[in-house]
């Protein structure tokens, strides 16, 4: 059963090297602190999946500080693309 | 419409955007496997029946959590304040006194009216759900 | 092997797939806000299929509790950072790739 586990570590794997992609391309800086979003994203999602495949305890806490404090990532990257302006 | 409705109301409205959502996303997911590009970007600004600010911050999240629509932000100046002459939407919105504004970005509405369509159709069941007294209360 | 568990499966595989989707988006849309709105699907409901998915493989009454709160806090708040990073991008100039209507242009 954990083989369904497994399958979705591996396409999340590969959303991360394609949102790592888009970091290195991105034409605009919007694009790359929209890229670095999505990639804090995928690493929540990582977390919440490994733990369950080592069976962790400490699994939902680590997912729960990342869902309090993860919108602070996305507002500073919109604080750094406006230069520090409002 | 009454507190007795209310859960129904509540309830039934996630199951219709969840619904919303997949279709959504099917229109996307079209667009991305098949070669080139067939979006219509576009943004509008709509002018909101939404009370306060709880009102609002759901709408703009869930017009952000849609796929293919985005919000860029709001605003309480009204259409015209800072506006070129000849630009496009002086008719579409009058704004009353306290009338809030979104700016919405959509990617598969063929014009800025199909896209205000969709958004005042999202907004109408939103408000019909979350209101205890109904929508046109 | 119970139910829950083959639910719980399907609803991580379904969270990835929706990963799967926004990072298409992402490599594939032309242009920044496009980009934007795909990372704004995947962020709110990508990571709550996949917790919720990873609960019901091993579900506990404590971990439940702490799932309901990651699903209030990550719908409200990853909408929020993607409204404000569209919001930066326009404001800092960013162009769209062939708008049909701009309503928002000079103002």
């Amino acid at each position: 059963m954990m083989i369904g586990i497994d399958i979705a570590i591996g396409i999340v794997v590969v959303a991360w090297l394609a949102s790592a992609y888009r970091i290195l391309k991105g034409p605009t800086e919007a694009d790359r602190a929209i890229a670095g979003d999505l990639l804090l994203f995928g690493m929540v999602a990582l977390v919440a999946l490994f733990g369950v495949r080592i069976a962790s305890a400490a699994t939902f806490d680590i997912v729960l500080v990342a869902a309090f404090v993860g919108f602070l990532g996305a507002l500073s990257l919109a604080r750094v693309l406006m230069r520090g302006k409002r | 419409m009454s507190w007795i409705t209310w859960p129904f109301r509540f309830i039934g409205f996630w199951a219709w955007f969840a619904l919303e959502m997949v279709r959504a996303n099917v229109t996307v997911l079209r667009d991305n496997l098949t070669p080139g590009q067939d979006s219509t970007p576009g943004i509008i600004r709509y002018s909101t029946r939404c009370r306060g600010d709880a009102e609002l911050t759901l709408l703009a999240s869930l017009i952000t959590l849609t796929p293919g629509t985005l919000t860029l932000g709001t605003t309480t100046q009204a259409p015209g304040a800072a506006r070129v002459p000849g630009g496009r939407g002086e008719d579409a919105d009058a704004g009353a006194p306290d009338a809030r504004y979104l700016f919405v970005h959509g990617m598969y509405q063929a014009d800025a009216e199909e896209l205000r369509d969709l958004v005042h159709d999202l907004e109408s069941r939103m408000l019909a759900a979350v209101r205890r007294q109904g929508g046109d209360a | 092997m119970n139910a829950l568990a083959v639910i719980g499966t399907v609803l991580a595989i379904v969270g990835a797939l929706i990963f799967a989707t926004a990072a298409l988006g992402v490599v594939r849309f032309p242009d920044a806000y496009s980009r934007i709105s795909a990372v704004g699907t995947a962020g709110g409901l990508g990571v709550v299929f996949v917790v919720v998915g990873a609960l019901l493989t091993q579900p506990t009454v404590a971990d439940t509790v702490k799932v309901a709160l990651i699903i209030v806090l990550q719908l409200a708040t990853s909408a929020v950072g993607s409204i404000a990073l569209a919001r930066s991008a326009y404001l800092t100039g960013t162009r769209m790739h062939e708008p049909r209507y701009d309503e928002l242009d000079a103002e």
